[in-house]
């Protein structure tokens, strides 16, 4: 068994942060660990909680790991942020707002970047979900900044999605796109104080309720105004979210089980192709040839693109792996 | 084949107030194509708790507040009991001449002072990872 | 329901333009002068000149205003002398507060002092005052500063470095034992409204255990929200609207009971050299000022009540003439917003009372001694903007806390100029210049639409709310860091005209090494000694005052007489306003 692996599945948490850069910076002994340990997961809950940057799910998140941890619930946190179009650098700047609990053995908390993610379920979120799963966290939080299809890709993920939301969404709401609102299983508006007539939270419980007609479901998606800071609104949010891993456990599981094996495996082969065509094929003569043919227009690039994969021998390559 | 970011945790050592130097260097990193994990003011058991579970290659503390030689050597020592031997840690400030030689002793990879100018701290900083975390990695090939 | 507010640029130009001018310089005069000039410019000056003829100046902190080659009449063409700029002690003030402003003054030293624990820099202010000085400035270690107690992890290493530890009233104690209080000013710096409303009720405390009235101290606070929202890295903040309330809480509450104490200093200092132009410093800390104002007139005062006694603190950098007008602008423009926008009929209410420090950020590691040069030349555009009081930087700045021999060279920098090369002898010397005038007007101009943008983003304590204000400064002095690196700021000694030879080794202040274990014991000792009863409804009785927002000041007096430390009072604003997390300004 590999050697990370090993240290992992015995609650090590150095091994465990290790395996994760490697996850992240994708190099191929992750890949060997990440088999390893693949069969050891399935026993975190994962929740995920997304919102426009400044709504405040940091204070949100510090809240419900002090929350969880009176459970004695041991915790892993993957706090995204993205990264600079221009230099490929970034600031993680999530991981300042839980300075409370940076001595808790019992909360890993790990920042990554976006690193140009094109859309679809990243190879990278996946892995570190399943590191901190085997390490045996029984919560695993994602936090993610923004409403887009990134983010929604990512809640894909998740059992329990959480949005968050600010009063002065109020217009926003209405022209955003349908899609965050759909996966949300909790919404959660907050600075709520800042809504004295409870506009926002009166449009969305409309919605909401429009939405469990339309779709015949079981689960009503409860709208809960905190103020975070003075943790009103907190322990409701908390007990929401008891309430919705019980719901999801006793109706959800199964099919969600079904919709993840089939994202680990598009995610593998699509990473196995992508490394194909970067490593074997991308420099490599017969492109040179191609090209030259293409800007000649003497091929077309579907001509061109099929000719290099029949001529490469694929099978050596998946051998070597 | 994807070239590695380096991983940098920036950190205030202790309750100094400043801020306007390490949230400069944060942005010049960024700008330079790293990744920085900005943690404000922490003591230096949180410093390196935190460097170990987010698997940095470096960190970089600030002090501009007199605390630099109590509270350095606290850190060198906590990062060596916990074995970051492959680990870089840089100490960015206002020290004397003295103080800097001092801190050079202490075990830090390399001491910035006032108007200290990017290209030393990012040449540094890529000079300290190539020797301290390269060196330990195994070939980073995809097959 | 409160009346429509109007915005301070619109009030002002509104009162300004009822107002008659008679410009100073004749129109015929003019028409000619402006003929004149167009001919020279045409004859005389160079064609690179005349392409160059505006130019940016950039140093560090600057305004970035551009200049012309020359200035003239037809610069100030509708200058008023009585409107614009009056005589000294007269409406508008630009030419200064007094009529006699530094004639027959002197300088007198007021060093920082503050190290170790309470015992060791009683010592020191005692030999201090045997020695001459006047006044004191006592600085507080960073523990208490952040209002954490010498007992807290946090405080390991730092306690009694770069200032003085104090966590209770009997530390506050012994740091006054045997000193005459009453007969002296006393600047106790607390930079926030919070460490304000637990440090000095504790010294008001002692104050009362010794029998001295209060209403005969005198001295000062910073007591500003800037200094404790904005340019503060700290692990923990309370909310900016409750700061602002404290920091009028404090105002309110010493005003009525401490009548000769300067209650607030409106900073500018400390946020320029975190990295803001001089506009910005000045546009920000006179919002703040008009906010405060207005807060405490809904309390019921007058704007006289507190004006009076209303102070700044600006910082002097190194564009010289620039740093000379913007001291006069904002003079004039202090006085219009007095009178013309809170109507108050008291002159004194309308001066722009300011000190003034040299600024650090300017200095440099290299060649320290270039820095004494340096700071002697922004002393000297202090001079001429006509400040209450100057503070010069020690010119190992860069290196650690001043030594006696660096704090004594700042003194005598001022004395140098007092005494020596006649600047003082007459009063704003520069005033008339054509330059000087025509700098003075649009700098006025720039801070006023700086106010007028603030304003309307929804006020200074907002901006601070949403970040606008963090973000500006971030950009503002991430940029200056690559004007340093590209040589467009140019700094001699570092960027340009370096030298090969090392830096000189500089005498460096040393530190007392056990005032940790002194405090920690002194806190472990205290709290056994104390009524624990009588110190628990304090903090209880604190704690309700917080969450019924009522004036906590006469609570905390209570938890300073209940032996309550510096660390549990913060606790209680802590848990009774929330936790606070600064917009990330990256």
């Amino acid at each position: 068994m590999g050697n990370l692996a090993k240290k992992i599945l015995k609650h090590d948490i150095k091994a465990a942060s290790k395996l994760i850069r490697l996850v992240e910076d994708e190099l191929s002994e992750a890949n060997r660990e990440l088999q390893e340990l693949y069969r050891h997961t399935g026993n975190s809950h994962i929740i995920g909680i997304t919102g426009l940057p400044g709504s405040g799910k940091s204070t949100i998140i510090n809240n419900l790991l002090q929350s969880f941890r009176r459970q004695n619930k041991s915790i892993g946190v993957i706090a995204i942020d993205p990264s600079s179009p221009f230099s490929g650098g970034s600031i993680l700047g999530d991981r300042i707002r839980l300075m409370d609990h940076s001595m808790d053995e019992e909360i890993l908390v790990k920042s990554i970047a976006t690193r140009g993610w094109k859309g679809g379920v990243s190879k990278t979120t996946i892995g570190i979900i399943n590191v901190m799963d085997a390490l045996g966290k029984d919560i695993i939080l994602i936090e993610t900044a923004g409403v887009g299809q990134t983010e929604i890709d990512i809640m894909n993920l998740s059992h329990t999605t959480i949005v968050v939301l600010v009063p002065e969404m109020g217009d926003y709401i209405q022209t955003m796109k349908a899609g965050i609102l759909e996966i949300a299983n909790i919404l959660v508006i907050n600075k709520s104080d800042k809504d004295k007539q409870n506009v926002l939270a009166q449009n969305l419980n409309v919605m909401v309720d429009l939405e469990k007609k339309l779709n015949n479901s079981k689960w009503k998606t409860p709208v809960i105004s905190t103020e975070a800071t003075t943790t009103k609104g907190m322990k409701e949010l908390f007990e929401s979210i008891q309430k919705h891993i019980d719901f999801f456990r006793d109706t959800k599981f199964s099919e969600y089980l079904f919709r993840r094996a089939i994202y680990e495996i598009e995610v593998e082969i699509n990473s196995i192709i992508r490394d194909i065509y970067s490593i074997k094929i991308k420099n490599s003569e017969a492109m040179n040839v191609v090209i030259k043919s293409l800007i000649l227009k003497k091929t077309s690039p579907r001509d061109a693109a099929l000719k290099i994969l029949k001529e490469h021998n694929l099978n050596s390559y998946l051998n070597k792996i | 084949m994807l070239e590695r970011k380096i991983k940098v945790l920036l950190s205030k050592l202790g309750l100094d107030v400043h801020n306007r130097g390490v949230i400069t260097v944060s942005k010049q990193l960024r700008d330079e194509g790293m990744e920085v994990i900005y943690i404000g003011n922490a003591l230096p058991e949180e410093i390196i708790n935190i460097a170990i579970q987010e698997a940095v290659d470096i960190i970089g503390v600030s002090s501009l507040a007199g605390a630099h030689i109590q509270l350095g050597q606290d850190l060198i020592k906590i990062a060596g009991k916990k074995h970051l031997n492959d680990v870089g840690i840089i100490i960015g400030g206002i020290f004397s001449p003295q103080d800097v030689k001092r801190l050079l002793e202490i075990g830090f990879d390399d001491v910035f002072t006032a108007g200290a100018m990017k290209k030393d701290i990012i040449g540094s900083i890529s000079r300290i990872y190539k020797k301290k975390v390269k060196n330990k990695e195994k070939k980073n090939k995809k097959f | 329901m409160q009346s429509i507010k109007k915005f301070t640029k619109d009030l002002i130009r509104l009162v300004e333009s009822g107002k008659k001018r008679i410009p100073l310089y004749d129109k015929k005069a003019l028409q000619k002068i402006e003929q004149g000039f167009r001919k020279w410019k045409a004859e005389k000056v160079s064609d690179y000149d005349k392409d160059n003829w505006r130019i940016t100046p950039h140093n560090i902190i600057g305004s970035e205003i551009e200049r012309d080659l020359l200035y003239t009449p037809l610069d100030n063409r509708n200058f008023d002398y009585l409107l614009d700029s009056g005589n000294s002690g007269q409406e508008p003030f630009t030419r200064g507060i007094h009529p006699n402003m530094y004639r027959g003054r002197q300088f007198t030293m007021r060093p920082l002092t503050g190290f170790g624990g309470p015992e060791d820099t009683n010592k020191r202010m005692k030999f201090m005052l045997d020695n001459g000085a006047t006044g004191l400035n006592i600085l507080f270690d960073l523990p208490t500063i952040q209002m954490y107690d010498s007992d807290d992890p946090l405080a390991r290493g730092q306690v009694g470095m770069s200032g003085v530890a104090i966590d209770s009233v009997e530390d506050m104690t012994l740091l006054f034992k045997d000193i005459p209080i009453e007969d002296i000013t006393i600047s106790i710096v607390t930079h926030y409204p919070s460490n304000t409303a637990i440090l000095f009720p504790m010294f008001l405390a002692m104050a009362k255990k010794r029998g001295i009235s209060w209403d005969r101290l005198r001295g000062s606070v910073q007591n500003d929200v800037t200094l404790e929202e904005v340019v503060r890295s700290s692990p923990e903040y309370i909310p900016p609207r409750d700061c602002f309330r404290i920091q009028c809480d404090n105002i309110e509450f010493i005003r009525k009971n401490v009548p000769l104490w300067n209650f607030i200093t409106l900073n500018g200092y400390n946020l320029r050299e975190f990295g803001a132009s001089g506009i910005t410093e000045m546009a920000i800390a006179i919002t703040n000022g008009m906010e405060t104002i207005e807060n405490l007139i809904s309390r019921g005062h007058e704007v006289d009540w507190i004006a009076g006694r209303l102070s700044f603190f600006w910082s002097a950098a190194s564009d010289f003439f620039d740093e000379v007008a913007r001291i006069r602008a904002a003079r004039r423009l202090w006085y219009k917003i007095i009178k013309e926008k809170y109507n108050s009929d008291n002159l004194k209410s309308t001066w722009m009372r300011c000190h003034v420090q040299t600024s650090g950020i300017s200095l440099t590691r290299e060649e320290p001694l270039n820095n004494i040069i340096r700071a002697a030349f922004h002393a000297l555009s202090v001079i001429f903007g006509g400040a209450q009081s100057l503070h010069v930087d020690s010119y190992d700045e860069a290196y650690s806390v001043p030594t006696e021999e660096a704090a004594l060279l700042s003194l005598r920098t001022q004395q140098i100029i007092q005494n020596e090369i006649g600047v003082t002898e007459v009063v704003d010397p520069l005033g008339g210049s054509y330059y000087i005038e025509s700098l003075t007007n649009d700098i006025e101009s720039r801070i006023i639409d700086e106010i007028d943008g603030l304003e309307k983003a929804g006020g200074y304590i907002s901006s601070i709310e949403n970040g606008l204000i963090q973000k500006k400064i971030a950009e503002h002095f991430y940029r200056e860091q690559e004007m340093i690196e590209n040589k467009e700021i140019k700094l001699v000694g570092q960027n340009v005209f370096n030298s090969e030879k090392d830096t000189p080794p500089i005498n460096v202040f040393e530190y007392p090494v056990n005032t940790e274990e002194k405090q920690r014991k002194r806190i472990g000792d205290l709290k056994n000694r104390r009524d624990k009863k009588k110190a628990d409804k304090a903090l209880r009785n604190l704690e309700q005052a917080c969450v019924q927002k009522i004036n906590i000041f006469p609570f905390s007096i209570s938890c300073a007489e209940a032996d309550c430390t510096v660390g549990e009072i913060f606790k209680v604003f802590k848990k009774s306003y929330g936790l606070w997390s600064p917009p990330i300004i990256y």
